[in-house]
């Protein structure tokens, strides 16, 4: 029985006018995304090209990755020149200046179609599913025929979702295809097996956003009022809930900003030299740079002592907010799994501080020496994984099953008159 | 008939539930986000007086010549419209090691957001079954057998959504506002009460354009269903495609070099060639004005001081008088070689900075082909948050530190004269010494350079509008 509904519900949405436009529009902005993401990938693989360090160098730059381009995240800011000084660590700054115009708009990337597009086509196949049927009285004859309601729910919902995910499966394929073909772009197994990852997560994604299509189908009675509600559902979790969750982080938690740090750890370092050199005079001598370098040390570890677990716990509590919608979930995942994210970043960085850490006393001319040579591979898929990604899928599959039993809820009570 | 029409939409739309429940959430989502915008923006102002005086306090202990420059940054303060639109955000770029990293994944919500996402959804939720649901229903027929005609019945239409939409985020932006004059540590000031009003236009005429949009949709399509989503789509286009592909489009169309290359370049031109030359001029020297010394030139340069020819440095007055002048001759020319070199670097980052403006117009240019992103633009540089107070900030910081530099000095003189042993490692009193304040970008130099973006808004609304009386004189009301 499920099997038949399934067929139908394919059948019929594959010939609609919905799948047509729908399917078009996503096999024209996959296109573009791919055109302007590799565009973008190429020019920040020449800038590492033509600015990474010597081996031994107190800089530390790393590669932009090539799955950036199907989440870019924030592999901009990971690829940047991290300079290593006795006063700290610095940051080079934005490459262009249309840099800034990036901060106002989103880059059209895998991750952006998957989270805004594909959710709003995800709603759009299925709002209709049950108020449409019972607007054309066919609801009625199917459950005549005998039709069970758990039934008739579980063949739409699978009909419904395999409409989406066949497509954009596809599509994406055919995608991830054209991008392992690309001059720059290395290919390894490790790139399937993200490409992988990355295509199961988005059909997880999908499911979620059909259950709330469908889940909402059964609460009305009329087609335009379930399509109202879906699109302000998907407003809520896509928009207001992610954007807001990052307003109400910032209220709750007290962290500074970074250029309040900048200033402390800047001051800190100029006081240390003001005082060295009304001490030992201009050409101090080796042991007054020494104690120099030791209280500029001191007090950059006090400021990170005192920051980064506030900077921690404010990312936390933007996480736990961000989860309370999919769209948080996913791009959290998503860019997790594409190794530009904020696991990523936490892990690029700690292992940034910890060379700085072990080759301090070279980089501050202490100590005579070559420093290690800085080497930093991203984390494997499955580190990822047990990371957090598993938790946000997690959350996902409880979404998901959530409004699948919404819908079972909402279908058993539903008046099929 | 057009107030007749107007008067029947006005009624129908307020009376709507699927209405009221809209303009109830976008009510509440305003007010809630200037409350939340607000309590961030005080947090801000709080910090930038706190950032203030610890760098005032730390000129006070440990001013000296030597790093006045990087003890006294400039700070800059928040933007005063903070609690409406958060714009270009500072930490969005990632400057420093410890910046907040949720920033790049997830931007908070403000007016923007909810203007050029929900208001414009609601736009189009409620006017593409403005004429394909009255055919569904009938009262088209009915209403044009009435004798009215059908560019009136779609301008009525037009005019009665939009007034009707514009209600709640008025409703909203006035109780979030009037909710600001409660709250500690907000000042509204009279000059702001311009900035909100035009605001309030611009987004009114936002906002009407996708509710035009959806009409002129709803007038193509012979179903409410298919209506709603070729509206959809268009809006997917418009509001989520066009925008956000525009800066990387101009970025692949006019390709500008990386700032590192240009460095790079600039390095070279005064690091490795500067070296070659002053090696040539530094031979010529020798040969032409010292050659009686040429061989104690070479020996020196070459580090082979020995014995001998100290002693003979020591005991020959005329020869250290050469060596003396030779060595000024020497200082003078690589002066003169630097200069020059710095010079030959000026056209490179010059041309680098042309380059780059080019490319932000055409990116720009680019977003404007979108309602969104001429809103974006609007919106942010009328609350000074955007691009234009951005080049105001950065060319501020540089006027700054080109006019500091006279003054330091002057002081510095002036502390010499009392102390003449006083090295530019020494503390010097500060208190004189001009500190940076913010000039905000007067409201008429922000409007005229936003004028264009403001008349294509206009323009996109005439369009659609025009397309739409168009499209109903063709419409099949049966």
């Amino acid at each position: 029985m499920i099997r038949i509904i399934a067929k139908k519900e394919i059948l019929e949405q594959v010939s609609s006018y919905r799948f047509a436009i729908l399917s078009g529009m996503l096999l024209l902005i996959i296109g573009v995304s791919i055109f302007v993401s590799y565009g973008d990938f190429l020019a920040r693989s020449e800038n590492y090209t033509l600015n990474h360090p010597e081996p031994h160098s107190s800089n530390i730059m790393i590669r932009p990755t090539p799955f950036s381009l199907f989440a870019k995240g924030m592999d901009t800011f990971l690829g940047r020149m991290y300079y290593l000084k006795y006063s700290g660590i610095e940051v080079q700054g934005a490459e262009q200046s249309v840099d800034r115009l990036f901060s106002l708009f989103t880059q059209p990337d895998m991750l952006f179609i998957v989270r805004v597009l594909l959710s709003l086509i995800a709603l759009l196949f299925t709002f209709d599913a049950i108020t449409g049927e019972k607007e054309m009285g066919t609801l009625r004859l199917a459950a005549i025929a005998g039709g069970e309601r758990m039934s008739l729910l579980a063949g739409k919902l699978t009909g419904r979702v395999l409409v989406v995910v066949i497509p954009f499966s596809f599509l994406f394929v055919a995608g991830a295809l054209v991008v392992s073909l690309l001059a720059g772009i290395q290919v390894s197994a490790d790139y399937w097996i993200r490409m992988a990852a990355f295509l199961a997560a988005a059909d997880e994604y999908i499911v979620v956003f059909c259950a709330i299509g469908i889940f909402l189908s059964t609460m009305v009675h009329r087609s335009s009022s379930a399509l109202a509600l879906c699109l302000g559902v998907w407003v809520t979790f896509v928009f207001i809930v992610p954007e807001s969750g990052m307003l109400l982080a910032r209220v709750v938690s007290d962290v500074p900003p970074g250029e309040r740090v900048e200033m402390q750890g800047r001051l800190a370092t100029i006081r240390g030299i003001y005082e060295k050199i009304q001490r030992e005079g201009d050409n101090g001598s080796p042991e007054g740079w020494r104690r120099l370098v030791a209280e500029a040390r001191m007090a950059n570890s006090q400021l990170i002592d005192s920051y980064a677990p506030k900077l921690e716990r404010h990312v936390d509590i933007t996480k736990d907010f961000e989860r309370c919608s999919p769209a948080g979930c996913v791009t959290m995942v998503l860019t997790d799994l594409m190794g530009t994210g904020l696991f990523e970043e936490r892990r690029f960085k700690n292992s940034v501080s910890s060379f700085f850490e072990r080759n301090y006393d070279i980089i501050s001319e202490v100590k005579n020496g070559e420093l290690e040579e800085y080497r930093y591979p991203r984390a494997p898929v499955d580190e990822i994984f047990t990371s957090g990604a598993l938790t946000d899928l997690f959350i996902l599959a409880c979404f998901g099953l959530l409004f699948i039993g919404g819908a079972l809820y909402g279908f058993f009570r539903y008046d099929l008159r | 008939m057009i107030l007749h029409i107007l008067q029947k939409e006005l009624r129908e739309k307020l009376l709507d539930l699927q209405f009221l429940t809209a303009s109830l959430i976008s009510i509440v989502l305003v007010v809630l986000t200037i409350v939340a915008l607000a309590a961030i923006y005080r947090a801000q102002v709080a910090d930038f007086h706190d950032r203030q005086m610890t760098q005032e306090d730390f000129i006070a202990h440990y001013g000296h010549l030597n790093r006045v420059g990087w003890m006294a940054q400039p700070i800059r303060p928040p933007s005063p419209y903070g609690y409406l639109v958060e714009g270009y955000h500072p930490e969005a770029g990632q400057e420093n090691y410890l910046s907040n990293p949720m920033i790049v994944l997830f931007s908070g919500i403000d007016l923007i957001v909810i203007v050029t996402i929900i208001m414009s959804l609601f736009g189009i939720l409620f006017s593409y079954h403005a004429v394909s649901g009255e055919r569904e229903a009938g009262v088209l027929r009915l209403l044009l057998s009435a004798g009215a005609p059908r560019s009136t019945v779609v301008l009525g239409k037009y005019i009665g959504g939009c007034i009707s939409l514009m209600l709640p985020f008025l409703i909203g932006l006035l109780a979030g506002v009037a909710g600001l004059a409660l709250l500690p540590g907000v000042r509204l000031v009279p000059g702001d009460a311009a900035v909100l009003i035009l605001l309030f236009i611009v987004s009114w005429i936002y906002i009407s354009f996708f509710y035009g949009l959806g009409l002129y949709f709803s007038t193509r399509s012979a179903n409410s269903s298919v209506s709603v989503l070729k509206s959809l789509f268009a809006w997917v286009v418009l509001v989520l495609i066009l925008p956000n592909i525009s800066p990387f489009l101009a970025q692949r169309v006019y390709q500008i070099p990386s700032k590192t290359k240009v460095d790079m370049e600039a390095w070279r031109i005064r690091d490795e060639e500067r070296d070659k030359i002053v090696d040539t001029r530094a031979k010529e020297l020798r040969a032409v004005k010292y050659a009686d010394i040429a061989s104690v030139l070479e020996r020196i340069s070459l580090k082979q001081i020995d014995e001998d020819l100290r002693r003979r440095m020591a005991g020959d007055e005329t020869l250290k008088l050469r060596l003396a002048q030779y060595k000024k001759d020497w200082m003078d020319m690589v002066d003169e070689v630097n200069k020059e070199q710095l010079e030959k670097t000026r056209p490179l980052y010059e041309d680098l900075e042309q380059r780059s403006q080019h490319q932000e117009k055409l990116a720009k240019i680019f977003a404007s082909v979108s309602p969104v992103g001429n809103y974006v633009f609007l919106a942010t540089d009328l609350t000074e948050s955007g691009i234009q107070a951005d080049d105001a900030w950065n060319r501020q910081k540089e006027e700054y530190f080109t006019s500091m530099s006279p003054i330091l000095m002057a002081i510095y003189n002036k502390a010499l004269k009392q102390n003449p042993r006083l090295g530019v490692n020494d503390y010097i009193d500060l208190r004189e010494f001009p500190r940076f304040v913010w000039r905000e970008v007067p409201i008429t130099e922000r409007i005229s350079e936003c004028l264009w973006h403001l008349a294509v808004l206009c323009l996109l609304n005439v369009v659609i509008l025009a397309a739409s009386f168009f499209s109903i004189q063709y419409y099949d009301v049966r």
